[in-house]
């Protein structure tokens, strides 16, 4: 019932920017087949252009025709190489998908254990270098850490390969650099949380039970203080997929992100077009991804049952 | 809005700007951000004049060189010297990112002032946009917005400024609209101020430090999104030097010469690092929520014990006591104070009983149940004198382990507020199986069962249906009832309750203390109840103490306390009860005049001499402590305690 309304309430956005996306072409200035053919086009090239884009039909039918396109490979293909969109979608989805999700949940472990050892050990040493480490988390530039990454792990010690997708080592380097954002924004907000919990009454009920402390700030203050920290931290993970682009570019590994930036350096508008789209839907996936673990964390928001 | 009062509102502004600085300075992450964002600044301004060698010029018999004297930083893959090529392409990277806030800035502070000002349909819209804005990963919607436009430096700008413009918005129209509803908005619009000049003059300032704040960290993503278009080949185009295009070119030579990446990534990570310093000092001085709580997990679980006396516990008398204090002190510990809030209280709790603890908020009577509930907050306040014993062991002498056994077994508590007690996440079975089962081996089975019978104990009704609901299915008495249940679980000797009623109704307030006389009868426990209430005590306790500033001034049986107040204060606090006045009284409550002594300011002679109705021409009450001395059936600390009323 909840997730119908969330899906509810972001079908709306999702119709929005899928619409947004579809106008894309139009944004470029001058006439897009214009544009698209390049200076020395002939007329007759334009008018091809323009049939190909299906610009001589009406609104309606080319959207409907753009949305069809993610799945129907005779719809929509590169101006590059010629390759339907949709295969280059399917090949490299799965790619993406694996980086992201290997990324976000590596992420909240990391960020969930130092978050719970900083809150313990307050102003010890090991909240001092946690402070440290996550403040030079989100200041380092994720493609240096990338760089620096390749250079110790796959040059030097050679425990894992440079670039590529072919074999699940492949995305471990990937995946661990990804997930350091996330780590240290996630370990900063579970301690903040962690330490406003930490003053709540019913903790004095779980000590007054005779539990062992550790058991106190696992069973009781941590679920409590996981609420809070995961629905803030759900719009910072959107941030992470972007990392996810240049963390593929990174590695050379060939997922949506690679596919968009190649887009982009050559123009392929049919590639930009598909690849910000299945981005789009994929981040707005993510979002509803968040609010339902906040439920599934915090029975208040369940509604009555 | 006067002329003097606008000198004041500029003159506290341009204050509150200098300590702002004084206060960057104090802490170690303004400090060092302020310092680095020097730095980046002078290098931003003087750096291309710095440069060694021309930037540009190529030399193909020295590339990809290790650093060395000619070379500080080594040469790039044309020959070209890194350092130069860092200090040169200073103003362009920093600028990048300095443009895109700018842009943003000037984009969405308006946008976001105009919809908090005039909300309704424009509102919407704006958000609306922003909402769609903020459907795109912000490196995904900056590449689509190069795609349209064409890689350049100019665009690359234009896109992570649009890319930050929604952030701004959201801030801005939040602090905006939480501005507008404070009451001197509404002051300066009532006196005629124009709109545009209420925003101007008064929201804008309100929320600068706020916005600069936000300035600050979102210089330090837009500058890593920019420099990542570049590295990505579709930012700042080559030749000109930026340092994530340099990082971009070394992508491919990071197998032979790692020093072509290795500076510009500093140089970029530390100018993201200083702006993110200064932007988190920032916010711990504009907002407040985001300051670091002083509290800290809880390691120990024993409360810290000064032992104070020379107690043994093996000389302790056998008694009949469930629990006793002996000139028990209490003291709250900061680094460099320690206040006593309870100070040399003796109490006996008996099975079968129930004491009254009564006193005003601040007279100590919760800190002394927290310190006989073992759950004073280690390192914030601790046992500092006497002993606490519990049957015929000092809670001083305990392990650990021996405490959570002691908290299992022996003592129950019932908290003053029900929802506030019960973890709002979990359901209430699984916060009673955890009672129940906590130290036992006791089967799943089992457990249900006897939660089942403690859910049918305290009344609560269908209590197998109800063990999956969570807290705030419940009312407020059906919370408390859970409470008790949990205290009940392992069936302890002894029940504190603190204030158990004060957050319930009246009518509530009946059952909940009937339902635990009743347990307390029929399991003859023995039971403290806090309460600042006469009339409750007078229904529910057997024995009274009443408290005052941290001591006990009068203690004795219910009967002959209330029935003949012979403190000062307890006839007081009796006279400015209703229920227990006589029906010849007029309608009229007296108050007690004046207010206790606040915790830690306690002078010599009697703490109550100040509020007394006896004080006048005694000049012992102002000279010394009064102790407890037995009079009348009970025991009183007064001077004047023969002296008729």
């Amino acid at each position: 019932m909840f997730m119908l309304k969330r899906l509810a309430a972001a079908a709306p956005t999702l119709l929005v920017v899928s619409i947004l996306i579809f106008f894309f072409v139009n944004f470029i200035p001058g006439d897009p087949a214009a544009q698209l053919a390049g200076p020395n086009a002939s007329n007759e090239d334009m008018a091809v252009i323009r049939e190909n884009l299906g610009l001589n039909e009406p609104a309606p039918t080319r959207y409907w025709r753009f949305l069809r396109g993610v799945v129907d490979p005779s719809l929509a293909k590169s101006f590059r190489t010629g390759r339907p969109v949709a295969l280059e979608i399917a090949e490299r989805m799965p790619k993406t998908l694996a980086l992201a999700f290997g990324a976000l949940g590596l992420g909240l472990l990391l960020g969930t254990v130092s978050g719970v050892c900083c809150a313990v050990w307050q102003g010890g040493f090991f909240d001092a270098a946690v402070t440290v480490l996550s403040l030079a988390g989100i200041s380092m530039p994720i493609y240096w850490l990338g760089l620096l990454g390749i250079w110790l792990f796959a040059v030097n010690l050679g425990w894992f390969p440079a670039a590529g997708a072919t074999t699940p080592l492949h995305f471990v380097l990937p995946i661990l650099v990804l997930s350091t954002r996330p780590a240290a924004l996630f370990s900063r907000l579970v301690t903040a949380n962690l330490l406003e919990v930490m003053g709540k009454e019913y903790l004095d009920t779980a000590r007054s039970k005779g539990l062992s402390e550790m058991r106190v700030v696992l069973r009781h203050a941590l679920p409590n203080s996981l609420v809070a920290a995961v629905s803030v931290a759900g719009v910072q993970f959107g941030s992470m997929l972007g990392g996810s682009v240049v963390t593929e570019n990174v590695f050379g590994l060939p997922g949506l992100g690679r596919l968009l930036v190649q887009g982009v350096s050559s123009s392929d508008y049919p590639v930009v077009q598909y690849s910000v789209l299945m981005f789009a839907v994929f981040f707005i996936a993510i979002n509803l991804f968040t609010d339902l673990l906040t439920q599934w964390l915090d029975p208040r928001t369940r509604g009555a049952a | 809005m006067t002329a003097v009062s606008e000198t004041m509102h500029s003159r506290a502004s341009r204050s509150s700007r200098l300590s702002v600085f004084s206060r960057l300075l104090g802490q170690p992450k303004g400090a060092v951000g302020l310092l680095l964002v020097a730095f980046y600044v002078l290098l931003a301004i003087f750096g291309p004049l710095l440069a060694p060698i021309d930037p540009l010029k190529q030399d193909f018999g020295a590339t990809l060189r290790s650093p060395s004297a000619a070379n500080w930083f080594g040469t790039d893959q044309l020959g070209r010297d890194i350092f130069s090529r860092i200090l040169a392409g200073a103003p362009t990277s920093l600028g990048i990112g300095v443009g895109g806030v700018a842009l943003a800035f000037a984009i969405g502070v308006p946008l976001g002032l105009a919809a908090a000002w005039r909300r309704g349909l424009f509102d919407a819209a704006v958000m609306r946009g922003v909402d769609v804005l903020l459907s795109f990963p912000d490196i995904v919607l900056a590449l689509a917005i190069v795609a349209i436009l064409g890689p350049s430096t100019q665009n690359v700008i234009v896109a992570v400024g649009i890319v930050a413009i929604p952030v701004f918005v959201r801030t801005t129209r939040a602090v905006a609209l939480s501005t507008i509803a404070e009451p001197f908005i509404d002051g300066a619009t009532a006196l005629g101020c124009r709109p545009s000049r209420v925003v101007l003059r008064h929201v804008l300032p309100n929320m600068a430090g706020i916005l600069v704040t936000l300035a600050s960290l979102l210089f330090a993503s837009t500058l890593l999104s920019a420099s990542g278009l570049g590295f990505l080949g579709v930012g700042v185009q080559p030749p000109a030097p930026e340092w994530g295009t340099m990082l971009g070119e070394s992508r491919a030579y990071i197998r032979t010469q790692p020093f072509l990446a290795t500076f510009p990534g500093l140089f970029l990570a530390f100018s993201a690092l200083g702006f993110n310093l200064l932007g988190e000092a920032l916010r711990t001085i504009y907002d407040p929520m985001a300051a670091k709580t002083a509290r800290r997990v809880r390691r120990v679980t024993k409360p810290a014990v000064v032992p104070a006396d020379s107690y043994k516990a093996g000389h302790a008398p056998a008694s009949l006591d469930a629990l006793s204090a002996d000139k028990l002190e209490v003291s709250y510990i900061g680094e460099k104070w320690s206040i006593a809030a309870v100070r040399g209280i003796d109490l006996r709790m008996r099975p079968g009983r129930t004491l009254a603890v009564v006193g005003e908020s601040g007279s100590g009577k919760s800190t002394l149940l927290r310190a006989l509930a073992t759950l004073l907050p280690p390192g914030r306040a601790g046992v500092t004198g006497g002993h606490i014993l519990i049957g015929n062991r000092n809670l001083a002498d305990l392990t650990d382990a021996e405490i959570r056994d002691l908290r299992r077994r022996e003592i129950g508590i019932v908290f003053q507020d029900a929802a506030s007690a019960l973890n709002p996440v979990m359901t209430i079975g699984a916060q009673l199986i955890e009672a129940v089962t906590t130290g036992t081996r006791m089967s799943h089975e089992e457990a249900r069962r006897r939660t089942i019978e403690l859910l049918t104990d305290v009344q609560i009704s269908d209590p197998a249906q109800r063990l999956d609901a969570y807290p705030h299915q419940f009312s407020g008495g059906m919370k408390q009832r859970i409470v008790i249940a949990i205290a009940l679980a392992q069936s302890p000797s002894i029940l504190l309750a603190d204030e158990p009623t004060s957050a319930l109704d009246v009518t509530i307030q009946q059952q909940i203390l009937t339902l635990l006389r009743e347990m307390q009868h029929r399991r003859g426990m023995a039971m403290l109840l806090v309460t600042h209430d006469l009339g409750l005590v007078a229904r529910y306790a057997d024995d009274v103490a009443v408290m005052y500033a941290g001591q006990i001034v009068e203690t004795g049986t219910v009967e002959a306390v209330l029935g003949n107040p012979l403190h000062p204060y307890t006839r007081a606090l009796r006279l400015s009860t209703p229920r227990l006045r006589n029906q010849s009284g007029s309608r009229y409550l007296p108050a007690i005049a004046g207010e206790p002594p606040p915790v830690g300011a306690i002078r010599s002679g009697c703490s109550f001499a100040s509020r007394c109705e006896r004080r006048d021409g005694f000049e012992l009450c102002v000279t010394d402590e009064p102790a407890l001395r037995p009079f009348a059936g009970r025991a009183v600390a007064c001077h004047r305690v023969e002296e008729p009323a």
